[in-house]
């Protein structure tokens, strides 16, 4: 019999069950397929939040994994696109090679929440120190 | 003190089109003037976006303000160097706690922000 098919069907439906107390109900007013869409619609959304949170973390890391190289020094495009923050001559460490700044990279992404990297170089020269003080700064406080 | 970025270049003195720091056109205040040992001139201003503060080569800005605020002094490196700074902001190691997220040397940096700004707002 097609109506108690159409109604197990909608029964059956995982978060349709409710559908079953409508008895009285003839089941020709019970739109079907509006309920079989918006079932599906649900699980796609769900599938669609779960793809886009992992999707986010994804870029996060590429993101993150892009200031750096294989050897974990800074890639070329993240020295490049850095800023001086503190010149030669006013850096507080003493162990800093003299004719050296502190720079800072642009902000990365990550999967801990966007940072940036603090590293020395000598802005004339270009030579970069990985020696001292090298670190990761997490924008948050 | 005012200046108007005329132009972008990268860490390695490369031109750039564009800047996660800077943008081309956009008035900044100047926090501090700096002469380094590299006899470089440079001004410190709060960079776009999330970045925040730093220094930028003085030909990458034109001055449209030359206003100097009651808050500067004149600093002297020990290892040379000179600048036009606050006296806070000049005491050795303080943009190192600064840019270590220290809360007290934030708390110095907004307020002589705050006094550099409102002396040519």
């Amino acid at each position: 019999m097609a109506d108690s098919a159409a109604t197990v069907a909608m029964s059956d439906h995982p978060g349709v069950a409710w559908v079953a107390a409508l008895a009285p109900i003839p089941v020709a007013f019970i739109p079907e397929v509006s309920f079989a869409v918006d079932a599906a619609a649900t699980a796609d959304s769900a599938v669609n939040v779960a793809n886009g949170a992992r999707l986010s973390q994804q870029l996060a890391l590429e993101s993150a994994n892009s200031a750096f190289t294989a050897t974990g020094e800074l890639s070329e495009g993240a020295i490049s696109g850095a800023n001086e923050i503190i010149p030669a001559g006013q850096l507080g460490n003493p162990a800093i090679p003299q004719g050296l700044s502190k720079f800072a990279t642009d902000t990365f992404a990550s999967p801990s929440g966007p940072f940036q990297v603090h590293f020395y170089m000598n802005a004339v020269s270009g030579a970069v120190y990985y020696g001292l003080d090298y670190k990761v700064i997490f924008n948050s406080p | 003190m005012k200046a108007k970025c005329i132009k972008l270049i990268d860490s390695r003195g490369n031109p750039q089109e564009q800047s996660a720091w800077l943008t081309l056109g956009k008035v900044y205040h100047v926090l501090e003037v700096i002469q380094d040992t590299h006899n470089r001139w440079l001004l410190r201003v709060i960079g776009d976006g999330t970045n925040g503060v730093a220094l930028f080569r003085l030909e990458q800005f034109e001055i449209v303000s030359p206003k100097v605020p009651d808050a500067w002094i004149v600093a002297w490196g020990a290892q040379g160097g000179f600048a036009l700074t606050t006296e806070a902001w000049s005491q050795a190691g303080f943009w190192e706690t600064y840019y270590d997220k220290e809360p007290s040397a934030a708390r110095s940096f907004e307020e002589g922000t705050r006094r550099i700004v409102d002396a040519d707002p």
